[in-house]
């Protein structure tokens, strides 16, 4: 193997990611005192945070009557009870002092007439305890990611935060099971560079790449998640991935709730607005996973549109083109760009698309990463913290309400650095590490470096993508995912010949997508894996073959271990079904219906 | 996004420029992926050195701006117009 010379960086405190969650908590640590250094493989706001427009939810009651309270109970429901509530109820509570932050710290949040925060209506968000939809969406126009992005990377610069941008995070440097930073490549000048750290936090983001169809960008590798498996730490509930209701049809991109929020509605090949009969209350705007389900069931059942009566279409004629423009602005452009409809006149063609990963690294409110551990679910990993769409608090259980990610990034963000300012001590001194913890990271990456096998990362990845978007979509049954194991087998194994064209260590873009590539593959398994395991039927994981929700064996975590073949060992860590305070009372499970 | 269709050098591997642009087409968006994506693997093998640059300095506006600008809800800067005018053509939009 080549001698690679290696660049050592010591801080206090290292982010990787620059998203909402990365940015946060770089911003807060920063703002602490604590040497700061974040790393992230895209220009910080042009991170996947920038995608999301909806808004963020918080029980500011701007607009109606709205409490924290009534947002935990919706969020306990549309997690279909296993969301460990007393993480809920700290997100919930903390909402509104969150988004005033933001506020303060720039965000441009649109306004109602008197001055106060615009909300609009959001799929699953309600009233008193599920009566009817509530207004709890604040969003910064059609911005509302950027503009968080933009307010934060701002904030954190201004608090002498360091950004190594462009940089990609190989590995986590692992020695007796603590977490001492991570090693980093250069990709302008091809250097590699160790950072070191007396936390390292994870915040890395999803993996909707998993899929053919996703609403995401090509970035959605959920690197840390997989160098989390990589050290040798479970990830859960990854079966647990979320169907965006309206994706367009053939493209992926999404079509925001905040359509259905405004008015639109779905219909089915006979005309009708088929959500009234699932779910009679909340129609159209009931949570994701029941309006995906519905969709999937109206096609099944021969009622989809089109030649192949395969998708379902979503009307906002009847919304004038005023409304359309005023307060839906980019949804014309988009269904005219990717679905090639005008909306004024016409349906949008729409399908159930992979959006969001419930599942991750496991951790605590704090944000600190936790492992079982002789007989303990929640054995803190000394040095590792992870936040965001990587992390499973679990705030989302088996299912995210919209605009809860927002609201969980900044809140768990935040967390992490009030924890971080508590415990971390300044300026303490790094202890040297033996050679081989970088060694083992080095020779992986020189051996997908020199891969000169026969397949074309391209090829693999697409095989994977198409094995798991037939296997492991909305409707799963045992004999469908046990054959997508198989298949997903033979293409974890194709990887062993995998082909990298380029040698170079600068801008090879061929490579990073090969490195990408193994990490998708290691969260692509250990999903439908865990699909398979879990004999049940609860949030977005619908088993036809086990319809039900089976609180008594099922009401857990999933969390699994993957080796480098690909095998997975499952435990489980007890749903936290009790809240943090006597501020409020238990939502104990029950049927959910919208 | 296909490599193998970008500038390729002698020895068969995509220069280190296209390489960087490539890595800069990742955006936070599906959306700007797709039709950045495009331009990338369709137009710039055969566009001059004046439109490789601008295509380059393209790649440096914020993601909603790019959005305003394809969609047509904001104008462009003039310097980017021609490479906006293309990816929008190609989209009908
Ligand atoms: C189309 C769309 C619309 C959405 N709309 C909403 C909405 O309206 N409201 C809502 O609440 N949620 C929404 N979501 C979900 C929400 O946007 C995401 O869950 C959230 O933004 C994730 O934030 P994050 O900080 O965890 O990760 P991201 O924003 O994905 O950031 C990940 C960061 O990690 C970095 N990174 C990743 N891997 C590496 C590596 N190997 N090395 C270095 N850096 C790395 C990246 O550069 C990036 O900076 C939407 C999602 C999509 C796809």
């Amino acid at each position: 193997m080549e001698a690679y010379k290696i660049q050592q960086h010591k801080y206090d405190v290292v982010v990787v990611g620059a998203g909402g969650a990365g940015l946060r908590a770089t911003f807060g640590m920063a703002a602490k005192g604590l040497k700061t250094a974040c790393i992230t493989k895209v220009f910080p706001t042009r991170s996947h945070t920038v995608a999301a427009q909806g808004g963020i939810a918080a029980a500011l009651a701007n607009m109606a009557p709205d409490e924290w309270r009534w947002h935990m109970y919706d969020t306990i429901k549309g997690s279909d009870w296993l969301g460990d509530q007393d993480a809920i109820e700290y997100m919930c509570k903390n909402a509104p002092a969150a988004v005033i932050e933001l506020e303060h710290y720039g965000v441009p949040f649109s306004r109602t007439e008197e001055g106060k925060i615009y909300q609009r209506p959001f799929g699953g968000h309600m009233q008193n305890y599920g009566e009817s939809p509530v207004p709890r969406a604040c969003a910064a126009a059609d911005r509302t990611g950027h503009a968080i992005l933009h307010t934060l990377y701002q904030q954190s610069l201004k608090h002498a935060a360091e950004f190594f941008i462009e940089y990609f995070a190989i590995d986590l440097l692992f020695e007796d099971g603590v977490c001492h930073g991570v090693l980093a490549w250069k990709l302008d000048d091809g250097t590699l560079h160790c950072f070191r750290a007396h936390q390292t936090v994870l915040a890395t983001g999803g993996y909707g790449r998993i899929a053919l169809s996703c609403t995401g960008a090509h970035m959605q590798t959920g690197d840390g998640n997989a160098m989390a498996a990589r050290a040798g730490l479970p990830l859960q509930d990854m079966e647990f991935i979320q169907f965006h209701p309206t994706g367009i049809y053939g493209a992926g991109m999404l079509i925001t709730e905040g359509v259905r929020g405004e008015g639109g509605y779905l219909t089915n090949s006979k005309g009708e607005r088929f959500m009234e009969r699932y779910a009679p209350n909340a129609k159209d705007l009931a949570s994701r996973d029941v309006v995906s389900r519905a969709m999937t069931v109206e096609i099944l059942e021969g009622r989809g549109v089109g030649l192949e009566k395969d998708h379902i279409h979503l009307h906002l004629e009847h919304l004038g083109p005023e409304v359309i423009h005023e307060m839906l602005p980019g949804i014309a452009e988009s269904a005219r760009i990717f679905a090639g409809v005008d909306v004024t006149k016409e349906p949008i063609p729409v399908i159930p698309t992979v959006h969001y990963s419930m599942g991750g690294v496991p951790a605590n409110y704090h944000g600190q990463v936790m492992t079982i551990k002789d007989g303990n679910p929640d054995t803190v990993v000394p040095g590792l913290m992870a936040i965001g769409e990587g992390a499973c608090v679990s705030v989302h259980g088996a299912n995210r309400l919209g605009c809860n990610s927002l609201l969980d990034i900044i809140v768990f963000g935040r967390a992490a650095a009030a924890w971080c300012g508590d415990h971390v001590k300044k300026d303490e001194p790094h202890k040297p590490l033996k050679a081989e913890v970088t060694d083992k990271i080095l020779a992986r990456f020189d051996k997908l470096r020199h891969a000169n096998g026969s397949l074309p990362t391209g090829k693999i990845r697409l095989d994977m993508q198409r094995t798991m978007q037939k296997h492991c979509a909305v409707f799963r049954t045992g004999p469908l995912l046990r054959e997508g194991i198989q298949k997903l087998q033979d293409v974890w194994d194709s990887f062993r010949d995998v082909k990298v064209t380029d040698r170079a260590l600068i801008w090879n873009t061929d490579l990073v997508e090969t490195l990408e590539l193994e990490n998708l593959l290691i969260q692509a398994m250990t999903s439908i894996k865990g699909a398979l395991n879990r004999t049940e039927s609860r949030g977005a994981h619908a088993r036809d073959d086990c319809p039900d929700r089976d609180d008594k064996n099922w009401l857990k975590h999933t969390v699994a271990w993957i080796d480098d073949r690909g095998n997975v060992r499952f435990d489980y860590r007890p749903v936290h079904l009790q809240p943090m305070t006597s501020d409020v009372e238990a939502v104990p499970p029950k049927k959910r219906v919208y | 996004m296909d490599a193998d269709r970008l500038a390729i050098t002698p020895d068969g591997v995509p220069s280190r420029v296209s390489q960087r642009l490539r890595w800069r087409c990742r955006r936070g968006t599906r959306e700007l992926d797709v039709m950045l994506g495009w331009w990338l693997s369709e137009r710039y093998p055969h566009a001059d050195a004046v439109a490789h640059a601008d295509f380059d300095a393209l790649l440096d506006t914020p993601d909603p701006d790019l959005w305003d600008w394809l969609t047509g809800h904001a104008d462009p800067d003039p310097r980017f117009a021609a490479i906006i005018d293309e990816i929008r053509a190609h989209h009908r939009v």
